[in-house]
Formats: C-alpha cells, structure tokens, sequence
C-alpha cells in the first residue's frame, strides 16, 4: 500500500506539472508497468481509474471510477445521458458482459421511421450508463460508487485544462451550441471558443455526479433527474421509460484465434463481427506478410467484408430475436464463408456479398461447446488480474445536443440506429420497437493466449470503422508480431459490406494503393495519417509480465498505472 | 495614425515601423529595410521588459475601417461565427454569412474575412478546400472592384493551422488590408497554452512585413474586440 501511494504521490505530481507546462498531450499515451493499467481516451480518466487501484480498488473500481471521469474529460463522446457495453474478465474465473446499451421510449412503433430528426428530444433514447456502471461495481467491484466517482466530481467541480481534442470538438458544434444558451454557458464562455489550456468548469454536471455517489442510480433512473430528462426531452422520454430501464448481463461472445482466445461484446453490437472476421482470417495463412503488404490487406479487408454482410440479417436486440450466435462463430461455417474471397481478386460490388444460409448449414455443425465458456477482457486491468474492457458512446459527438439543464450532460442520440420501416423488407430485425436496443457496432475485446493470461485487451470508437479498427489492431499483434504500439499507431482501413469503397487511412505505401486497386478494390484515400475517422484504440498488452497500456494516438488517449 | 486613435505603448511605427501594445491586442507595422535594424533594436528592449520607454505618438497613414461591415469564412471553420460576437461585442455594424455570396457584399463597406479550414465545415458547405480558394478569390476581387477594404483575421489560434488552413492563410492575407492574429508577436514571450498560438512559426508577421500590412495580435478571442473598436473608431453608447 505504501508504494501504492508513492506510486499516486508521484502521479498526480506528475499531473499537475504537466497542468503547469501545458504539454499533457504527449506524456503517458505509452505507459508500462506490472501493477496494473488503465487505458482510455483521455489522460485525465486513465489517471482517475489508476488512483483508484492505488487506492486498493481491483479493475471494476477503476474501470466505473475511470468511465465516469471519461464523460467528465471527453463529455462530446460519453456521457451520463449515453450508454455503452462491458466486458470483465474476472481472475476468478468468470466471463461476463454487462450490457447498458440505451432503449427505445415505450411509445416507439415500427412505424416511426428514421423521418425522425437526427438531433433534438426526438432522437433521444433511454440512457443505460449509469445504470451499467453502477451494476458493475455492485456486482463485481469492492468500492462505493462515492469512492470511485470522486475523481469524476473532482475533475467535473475543479475543472480541467481543456484540451485540443475537446476544444476542437466544441469549435465544430460552435453554431448549434452558441444558439443553446445552456451548453453554451459551460463550453462557450463569453460566447466564444475557449482556448486550450483554459480551466474548463462544468458545476451542474459536478452536481449530478455528487447526486449519483451519494443517492445511486435511483436518482437517476427514479428521481429529480430522471424528471430533468423527461423534461428535457420534451417528453420524448417519460419517466416512466426510465424507471423501467436496466442494465443487462449477459453471455460474451467467444471465439478464438490462431489458438488465442477472444471474448468480445454480444448482440446486438459487434463482438460478432470481429469474431466472424478472425475465424474466416484465420483459413488463411498471412505468415510472411507485413501489415502494408496488398496481400494481407486484401485477405484481411474480405474477411470484415463477408463477416459484416452476415449481421444485418443475424444480428438483432437478444431480447427480441434468437441470434444464431453458435452457427455465426463456428469454425466451420468460416470455412464455408471463407470460400467466397478469392486471394487475387476482390468481391465488388461490395455489396454483392450474400448472408449466410444458416439453415442449411446447421447440418454441418455447430461452435465447440468449450469456446462457449466465458472469458473477457478490458481496457482496465488490475494486479489481481481481473480485466475490463467498455465501451460506451452517446452515438454521434454530443449526441442528441440535448443538454439536461441543471445536470450539465447530454443525452444520447442513439435512435437513427434503428432502421427505417420497410415494407418490402418485413423481416428485418433492426425496425424501431419499444424498449427495444438499436443495433450498433461497438466492441469491446479482449484476448487471452494460449496460457489462458490476459493478453491483450482494446477497444476503439468510430462508428462502422470499429470492427475493422480492432481485428486489424489484433492481426498486427498476433500475426505480424507487432509491439502494441506499433499495432495501434500503423495505419488502418475499414471494409465492410455497406461501404462501397475501401476505405484508407493516410501511411500506406503507393505500391501497396497500385497493387489492391490491381485486384479490384475501389480506393477511397482522402483520409490523413492517424486519422481519428478510424478510431481511436486504447489498450493494453500484457507479455512476460510487463503491462505496457497505451492511449490513442489518434484522440489524445493515454495510459496510467498506479 | 490618423482615424486610429492609439491610446497605448508605441515601440514602432509605421514605414519606421511600428509595433503598438494595444489594451489587449499588440499592433504592429511592417518595417521597411532602411529602418529595420532600428525596428529589430527596439523589439529587443521590449523583449527585456523595457516597453515603458517607447511610450509615443506616431503619425502614419489613415487605418480607419468603415462600418457597415460584412464577415465571413474562408474555410468554414467557426471562427467567422466567433468573429460575429466579437463585432457585436465591439458594437461594430456587421453581417454575418458563414459563406457569403459575392451580391453579399452589396452595401458593405468594409469586408471581415475569418480564416482557417475545418473539413467539417467544408464538407457541410459542400466544397473541398480548392473550391473554397476559388470562391473566396472571386470574393476578393469582387471586394476589389467595389473598393471595399478587407480586414483578415485569424482568431482560432494554433489549433486551426495545417496544411488547408495554412493554404487558405498564405493566398488571402498577403491580399487584405489589415490582419489580425490571435498569437504571438515576434521576440515576446506567449503566456498562454502553445495550442492558442497562431503565430508560433511567425507565419502572419512574415506576411504583415513582405506584403507591408499592419497587423495586431492578440492573445485571446476577446482581445480581437478592442482593435476593431480603435480601425472602425467605435464611440461608446451614451
């Protein structure tokens, strides 16, 4: 324990020097340590979850204390009003996923198409992220939600150095947020942008926190605030939607690859994907291959192709629809899928990929009831070995632009994510319902090697670029030996089965553009390097004992141990 | 300088050359070579805290700017949206077009241009960054033609500079009349974050001195105020 607050001694002196010289962007985004770590967006949040481990916290202390510190710091990205998925690998043993995606209101029909307005009330849905934080640590933390929201109200009452990841994110909401007298009074001071480095204060936000340590979820879910959120939302979300709301525990999805384990996020997000993907991937040898070789990019952009085509009809809210979890992993259903890519040519149209018939081959067989187990990972991973992984969003930056007034966050915009109600196409299983969670494509991983430790454990936002982001960032590891780092920071495409093009992240060779154009990719390369358009990793790889946590370099992410 | 009024530190005028440290913003003229050595000299002094000498009067041409105005982007970031509340602030008689059509500039006699790229705001105008120099060059020689006077700003500091914004800075502001800059004079020390400072690399003064456009810096937003009420000789109400 004393080293222990040694350790958060020299941390936090190290923050406050690094408050003073105004050079916080760089310092902790590669963090080592044999501790324990904390990986996220923001510097400031991996600082909160390390000073709850040195505080004795195991790795679900520190991952709640460090989620709400990320709404606090990153408040355009997450929030109390947004919602998100978790996966805990417990070192006793136990896989879990808590599932705190937002619901449709119960007024909610099929037939309210995506007419709806992307931003305002209407675009709102039921905000799962309290609840799933506080399910989480009352389930498998050790501390009170007082203790590890004290970071968050801290940082949220003191205030921050605001820096050029947010004040950039506030510059591009500059016209609708100075037309919002109540977000523009926390992020638009005298009615401009703030520069960097300025003291950013958000006193109701500070005032709903301290509300929730000490009153708990109720507050939010059964009390004033949750009446502030009907009232925000003009009644888009009644009270009665959010006093029915809950968080859900479920089964992760697992899978493995080149004999590691992955255990990632269940329906209706996307730890399906990325499992799909690994298992086609892994029919194919990419031994001898680097990560810019037009080779490996080809193999590894048709498998998320053919993976992605297969959760449209697949993948649905668990609650609603049986998802044909067991045929979707099976090795043996990649085999089949993997026989649609061709090594010396692309499938194009992109979209010209077909789902799988999963009637007709589940007379091949089904997942091998030992991957069914459980086992996870997280972006927090403790001395103990216990590992989280979250992810969690408000849907677009900022959401639904709705900012609760008196409570200083915003409310997600999570509603677009269903589908329009199509008459021609009754079967599908992604149409507006009541309560009902909107399909997205989030996926918190983790792996385990094949000593069955905690190896590797990430997660990434950026929208339909996710599923790519992460299998990718896992193939730089496994297959191309890559230091964690390395993995993050080289450059990243997407492919999926929507997108008509390949998308390409500024870094790669021309030669490699020249050849996956020979095999007919159609390349879309307007992106820069490091591109925050294709995530933002934050992880942690653990090897020979050494804990080595890094935050994206593609949204000032950083690591901190205790 | 006649029409604008300078009611602080002189260290240098203009064609001698000079620098002003308004209220807020730092003002100042390019030099010509005769005198830059002179110019350099008493930038020095300054750097070592001895601005408190230099207190003058100058006499230089006429810098006065006249209202109404009109502001817009070039770029489409939201620094002319910024722009828009510092004018109101300033009192300044203003229209804001976020991006103004050339008919736009019917009726103005002086034209604000905020610049720095955002691809977000390129991208909801419907342009990349070609089209946006192409327009905003038609926009400048309309200006031209209507004799209208062109102030450019840049007020989002460090954090709007790159490759397009920098593109967008080196094509329009060697063409206005006055520039403004949130960043940094040359020789003096920048107390605020490194991110702030649009001028770290002395882009802008390089520009002000080869073109022999005067220029004011300041070191926040709010500082933009107090030099537009001294070109556009804003009285106060009442």
């Amino acid at each position: 324990m004393n080293r222990a607050y040694t350790g958060l001694r020299g941390l936090l002196a190290c923050v406050v020097l690094v408050g003073l010289i105004g050079v916080g962007a760089v310092a902790g985004q590669v963090e080592t340590s044999t501790e324990g770590m904390v990986a996220t967006a923001h510097q400031l949040a991996s600082d909160a979850g390390a000073e709850i481990l040195a505080a004795g916290g195991n790795a679900v202390d520190a991952a709640v204390a460090a989620a709400f510190a990320i709404t606090v710091v990153e408040p355009n990205a997450s929030s109390l009003g947004g919602e998100g998925f978790m996966v805990l690998s417990l070192a006793d043993g136990r896989d879990i996923a808590i599932d705190y995606r937002s619901v449709a209101p119960g007024h909610i029909t099929y037939e309210d198409d995506n007419d709806e307005p992307r931003y305002g009330p209407e675009s709102t849905c039921v905000p799962g992220l309290v609840a799933g934080l506080a399910t989480a640590l009352e389930d498998y933390g050790t501390m009170t939600l007082a203790e590890v929201m004290a970071p968050a109200i801290r940082l949220a009452k003191n205030g921050f150095p605001l820096d050029e990841g947010l004040q950039t994110r506030i510059s591009d909401a500059y016209e609708w947020m100075s037309a919002d007298p109540t977000a523009s009074a926390v992020y638009l001071p005298d009615g401009l942008v703030p520069d960097v480095g300025s003291n950013l204060v958000q006193a109701d936000m500070a005032h709903a926190l301290e509300l929730i340590a000490a009153q708990g979820p109720k507050i939010f879910y059964r009390g004033e605030i949750a009446l502030a959120i009907e009232a925000a939302t003009e009644g888009f979300l009644g009270y009665s939607d959010l006093q029915r709301y809950a968080a859900v525990i479920r089964n992760p999805v697992l899978s493995t690859y080149r004999g590691y384990e992955v255990i990632g996020a269940p329906p209706n997000v996307a730890g399906a994907t990325v499992a799909q993907a690994l298992n086609i991937l892994e029919t194919f040898d990419l031994a001898g291959y680097t990560w810019s070789d037009s080779g490996a990019i080809h193999l590894i952009a048709e498998s998320l192709k053919v993976a992605s085509a297969d959760r449209l009809p697949y993948v649905g809210d668990p609650d609603f629809f049986e998802v044909p979890l067991d045929t979707l992993l099976s090795k043996e259903y990649a085999e089949v899928r993997a026989g649609l890519i061709d090594p010396n040519s692309a499938i194009f149209p992109t979209n010209s990929v077909p789902a799988g018939d999963l009637e007709a081959f589940e007379l091949i067989g089904a997942v091998d009831e030992a991957y069914s187990a459980s086992t996870t990972q997280v972006s927090v991973l403790d001395d103990a070995g216990n590992a989280v992984s979250i992810t969690q969003t408000l849907s677009s930056f900022w959401g639904s632009r709705v900012m609760v007034p008196g409570y200083g966050f915003f409310i997600n915009d999570e509603l677009h994510n269903f589908n329009d109600y199509n008459p021609d196409n009754l079967a599908d299983i992604n149409v507006h319902e009541p309560f009902k969670r909107p399909r997205t494509v989030i996926a918190p991983t983790i792996v385990r090697d094949t000593e069955g430790e905690v190896f590797l454990v990430l997660g990434s936002p950026g929208a339909g670029r996710i599923p790519s982001t992460v299998v990718e960032t896992i193939v730089n590891v496994i297959d191309f030996g890559m230091t964690l780092e390395d993995a993050i920071r080289t450059p990243k495409f997407c492919s999926r089965v929507s997108y008509k093009e390949l998308r390409i992240e500024g870094g790669y060779p021309q030669a490699a553009l020249d050849a996956l154009e020979a095999l007919g990719h159609t390349l879309k390369t307007s992106y820069g390097e490091l591109d925050l358009y294709f995530g933002g990793i934050n992880a942690i790889l653990v090897e020979d004992g050494v804990i080595t946590g890094v935050g994206s370099f593609r949204r000032d992410g950083g690591a901190s141990a205790p | 300088m006649e029409g604008l009024p300078l009611r602080s530190n002189i260290h240098c005028n203009r064609r001698g050359e000079a620098a002003a440290v308004a209220l807020h913003g730092k003002r100042e003229m390019p030099m010509k070579h005769g005198r830059r050595t002179w110019g350099i000299a008493v930038l020095l002094i300054l750097a070592l805290g001895l601005a408190a000498v230099a207190q003058e009067e100058v006499q230089t041409e006429s810098m006065t700017f006249t209202q109404p105005a009109l502001i817009t982007s070039i770029g489409q970031s939201a620094g002319a949206a910024q722009a828009r509340v510092v004018a109101l602030k300033a009192g300044l008689e203003a229209t804001y077009m976020q991006r103004a059509t050339l008919e736009d500039l019917e009726g103005s006699s002086t034209l604000i241009v905020v610049l720095g790229a955002s691809s977000k705001g390129l991208g909801a105008a419907g342009v990349d960054i070609d089209g946006e120099i192409t327009w905003a060059t038609e926009l400048f020689d309309k200006a031209r033609e209507l004799e209208i006077r062109i102030i450019a700003m840049h007020i989002e500091g460090g954090s709007r500079r790159g490759p397009s914004s920098d593109l967008t800075i080196t094509t329009f502001a060697p063409l206005a009349d006055y520039l403004i800059v949130k960043g940094s004079m040359p020789d003096t020390e920048w107390t605020a974050d490194e991110a702030a400072n649009g001028n770290a690399d002395g882009l802008f003064t390089t520009i002000a001195g080869e073109n022999e456009i005067p220029i004011a810096y300041i070191e926040a937003t709010l500082g933009a105020v107090d030099v537009l009420i001294e070109l556009f000789d804003i009285q106060p109400e009442g």
